[in-house]
């Protein structure tokens, strides 16, 4: 009926960022068995421990448990419309740890806090954003943590909206 | 019908198995197609640089001059595919990914193959014993400390990463 139209725009630019803010990324994600074999297989990882019962038993799983990249991955996902999707690239990992293992059925949640940025030395249209992010479980157990670092846009040099839709779930807010 | 006990891993790349120093040149190569759309997708990678070409074609000066880049996290998990049968077999657990970098982007069509240097061997590490994996016992296993490089056809590094696995010694092969 209304002739308005609301353009939609995710992802945070290099200044939607500040040291100390904590975000939780809202989807989740329960790990099926499914998927959990194919990454592996499809990836060329060729490791029994992921597609194979007998062995996963001997190594003392219960079940094949999830690939830890693929946790990692799964993770990483769930976090780029709060932090990555208006990256130019994605640059490292540092401190990737995966504490316990996840089975087809865990369901997936994270968080990620703001550790630093820094603007660009070369170019003045864009910044780097320093990250941790953490997995947990169902449980509240951590599963994956990792640092990362992303080459973000400026706002100011290519934003299109006013920013709302960028903000998600704020836990904490840094101070700027 | 199975008459004696099958292993279902090898037997040369148990914890003794690795030297410090010796560089592993993984036998295969991979060529990445436009498949990498799909991985991105499956775990929700909403970074359209990765699969929005027109987004690409608008935007050359921050996407790889116009070009779908592929997702990094993908790359990195083909790598690891490509050095896990040498490396990650008879792993009990992946312990820590560390100063990993991205050097050079990967596009569709590019060919990636795997190299792992060994850089350091131990087998008393109080991370053992917390590493997570079911029914581990003292003595069983060690920590490797790989750098892992992943190069393209051009011999160009694209991913360099260290990563320390929990392997176990070769008397307790499963």
């Amino acid at each position: 009926m209304g002739d308005s139209i609301r353009t939609i725009e995710r992802g945070r630019y290099y200044e939607d960022f500040t040291v100390g803010d904590l975000y939780r990324h809202h989807w989740g994600r329960t790990l099926t068995d499914g998927e959990c074999q194919l990454f592996a297989t499809a990836t060329m990882n060729a490791v029994p421990l992921y597609f194979n019962q007998l062995h996963a038993a001997a190594m003392g799983h219960a079940r094949p448990p999830a690939h830890p990249l693929f946790v990692m991955n799964v993770i990483f996902g769930m976090t780029v419309e709060d932090l990555s999707e208006q990256a130019i690239a994605h640059l490292g990992y540092w401190n990737m740890r995966f504490p316990r293992f996840c089975y087809p059925g865990d369901t997936l949640i994270c968080s990620s806090e703001v550790l630093d940025k820094r603007e660009s030395g070369s170019k003045p249209d864009r910044g780097i954003v320093h990250v941790r992010t953490t997995g947990v479980n169902q449980r509240g157990e951590e599963v994956c943590l990792y640092e990362r670092k992303i080459l973000v846009k400026k706002r100011a040099s290519y934003g299109a909206g006013d920013g709302r839709s960028a903000k998600g779930q704020v836990i904490r807010q840094g101070e700027s | 019908m199975i008459t004696e006990r099958h292993h279902f891993t090898r037997d040369d790349n148990l914890f003794e198995d690795f030297t410090v120093g010796e560089t592993i040149r993984h036998p295969r190569g991979r060529t990445v197609s436009d498949e990498h759309m799909m991985w991105t997708n499956v775990v929700l990678n909403t970074a359209q640089l990765h699969f929005n070409q027109k987004l690409c074609d608008d935007s050359p000066a921050t996407t790889f001059n116009g070009r779908r880049v592929v997702y990094g996290g993908i790359v990195f998990a083909f790598v690891c595919g490509l050095a896990s049968e040498e490396t990650d077999e008879n792993a009990a657990a992946h312990l820590s990914y560390d100063e990993g970098r991205h050097l050079t982007p990967v596009f569709a069509g590019d060919t990636l193959f795997a190299e792992s240097t060994v850089v350091s061997k131990t087998e008393d590490d109080p991370r053992i014993a917390t590493c997570g994996a079911p029914g581990l016992q003292p003595g069983q296993s060690g920590i490797v400390k790989f750098l892992l490089r992943g190069k393209n056809q051009r011999g160009e590094v694209v991913l360099e990463i260290t990563r320390e696995l929990v392997i176990l010694k070769k008397a307790f092969r499963p």
